[in-house]
């Protein structure tokens, strides 16, 4: 085990990682720039190192001020969260060449499912169902129309080279493709360099659902289950819940199998996620895989038992997985609401200081969180300020305790999406399970 | 009380207007005065383990406009490293007290990732304190040297 790990990350998941460590009896570093100087992450861990003003790219996305706070400080690994260089294949190349364990996958890994066709082709490769579309990126419209009278429309032209919307276009006919083609390259030229494109079919309505893996160092790969993460604003996770209301024990067990396929067939190390689409029909697509620590992990950690960032602190040490597929099982139901410091209407983020906080509590609550009363949400960073989540015995009590929860959190001096939450929670369609990717237009209309 | 505690709270009246403060603990007690620059007034009691600071009484007032005090200028670390105060170990130091400096003259590494990083005077000058001793690691913002400019 190491003796000592440095953070590089900041808020919630800084605040998670120290607690980890300190269960393990790991001495943690915190990094912190000149806004986080009073956050809670660097009042909690063993050291702490100021690495730069509060502009990401001059502190937290800043390898080189990294590299030394690890280095004078003596850390033998840096876990990254998730966010920041979590996913940067050359930062985890880096810590490997300066004799710096990468608490994550190895940095090829993570090249490979950074890159969305390269990901396809390692799922196809794996007998892994993937959303019918090109396996190769596309050399002209004409080449487009070709395959899309195969998959079918409607369908979506994607970046090869990017992610966040840009670059895609949804195309819903013949008559459409060869603009739209047009654009989506152009696009993509302009945001990522690379105006290569990729298609697929467009699944809708579909519910997005996420499966847990940790691999390890000597090849072995179990899966902890599904999250269903549908309630989405633009591509942004606002709820996540596990089980799935949409799962059988057999289309889990199903799903199961093909994401551990998927890791073994790449001897992932570590925790990642594979994300399927599942439509109506009880068919799912490999969308694609995120190989880090997700925010939503506690819902997962809640219906399992199992600790997730203390499995990665060891199996980044070398130990192998504690557990086998056998030893897995969910119990009960888990659901987690993010709270944001935004307005819940507007979306549009609300920074500045907290002056009241009071936390919900009680049986079957935790709260991850790195905000206290009296603390200043900076403006540079994410708006997260805290994860509720609840555990019940069912899906019916997990809900009530949630509504109950909500009930009880209090922020003071900002503004935050509780509200929002509570319309999520008590709508008859999430009471009943009835939620898609489409679910979060109909409650905000 | 360790040199690391007695720093720290030098660096604190440097960077606020707090005039004078006063701690005891154990048995031991000291006091720092701001007089043009924040100087150990008394050190009282027997030497003795450090433990955490028990009672801090600071008196919170603003220093007169009028002061003495001349605009020191601290030179704050710009990365995360080891600080040297010589090029390389034997040698003779960058800079020493007292030391005349130009801008542009260099004041001491700091090594990061086993690069050497020149750290160089903003202003011209005097150099008035040393702050951190030499092989310290230091980090973003960590205050170096005092200089007096001129």
């Amino acid at each position: 085990m190491f003796s000592k790990i440095l953070i590089a990350n900041r808020g919630e998941i800084a605040l998670r990682i120290i607690r980890a460590c300190r269960e393990l009896g790991v001495t943690s570093v915190a990094v912190y720039s000149d806004a986080d100087a009073k956050s809670l992450h660097v009042l909690s861990a063993d050291e702490a190192i100021c690495i730069g003003p509060p502009q990401s790219a001059q502190s937290y996305l800043n390898m080189p001020r990294l590299i030394s706070a690890a280095e004078i400080t003596g850390a033998e690994a840096i876990h990254p969260g998730y966010g920041f260089l979590a996913e940067n294949s050359s930062f985890a190349e880096i810590c490997d060449q300066c004799g710096i364990v990468f608490i994550g996958p190895t940095a090829e890994q993570i090249r490979l499912m950074g890159d969305k066709v390269k990901a396809r082709e390692t799922a196809v490769a794996a007998g892994v169902p993937v959303v019918p579309g090109s396996e190769a990126p596309l050399g002209s419209a004409e080449e487009a129309a070709h395959l899309a009278r195969r998959v079918g429309y409607p369908l979506m032209l994607k970046a090869s080279a990017g992610g966040g919307g840009k670059g895609m276009r949804l195309v819903h006919s013949a008559t459409g493709l060869g603009q739209a083609f047009s654009a989506a390259s152009a696009e993509a030229m302009a945001a990522f360099g690379n105006p290569a494109l990729y298609l697929e079919r467009y699944i809708s309505p579909a519910r997005h659902i996420e499966i847990q893996l940790l691999g390890d160092q000597a090849g072995a790969a179990v899966h902890l289950g599904e999250r269903d993460c549908s309630i989405q604003r633009r591509h942004q996770k606002l709820l996540e819940e596990s089980p799935s209301p949409a799962l059988t024990t057999d289309l889990r067990a199903k799903m199961g199998e093909a994401a551990v396929r998927l890791a073994r067939s790449v001897h992932y190390r570590g925790a990642g996620t594979v994300e399927f689409l599942l439509d109506g029909e009880g068919n799912f697509y490999f969308m694609e895989m995120n190989t880090r620590i997700q925010v939503e992990h506690p819902v997962t950690e809640m219906v399992t038992g199992i600790d997730l960032v203390k499995a990665q602190i060891r199996v980044a040490a070398g130990e192998p997985l504690a557990l086998a597929q056998e030893d897995i099982s969910l119990r009960g139901h888990s659901i987690e609401c993010r709270i944001n410091a935004e307005d819940p209407e507007t979306f549009v983020p609300s920074p500045g200081r907290i002056l009241e906080l009071r936390l919900p509590g009680g049986p079957g609550v935790r709260v991850d969180t790195h905000v206290y009363a009296g603390c200043t949400i900076p403006p540079f960073y994410d708006s997260l300020m805290a994860k509720l989540i609840v555990l019940g015995d069912t899906r019916e009590e997990a809900v009530a305790r949630m509504l109950r929860a909500l009930g009880e959190f209090e922020i003071q001096g900002v503004k935050s999406t509780i509200p929002l939450q509570k319309r999520i929670l008590s709508s008859p369609d999430f009471k009943a399970g009835r939620v898609t990717t489409r679910f979060l237009e109909s409650v905000l209309v | 009380m360790d040199l690391k505690q007695i720093k720290a709270i030098i660096k604190l009246i440097h960077e606020t207007d707090v005039e004078e403060i006063e701690l005891e603990q154990d048995g031991r007690r000291i006091r720092i005065r701001r007089r043009g620059l924040p100087q150990i007034a008394s050190l009282t009691g027997s030497a003795g383990v450090s433990a955490p600071l028990t009672q801090v009484a600071a008196s919170l007032t603003s220093a007169p406009d009028t002061r003495e005090t001349t605009n020191l200028i601290t030179v704050e670390s710009p990365m995360v490293g080891t600080f040297y105060l010589a090029p390389a170990p034997g040698a003779d130091p960058y800079v020493r007290e007292g030391d005349k400096v130009e801008k542009g003259t260099v004041l001491c590494i700091i090594e990061a990732m086993k690069l050497m990083n020149e750290i160089e005077a903003e202003v011209s000058g005097k150099v008035h304190s040393i702050l951190e001793e030499n092989g310290q690691p230091v980090e973003y913002g960590q205050p170096l040297f005092l200089l007096e400019p001129v």
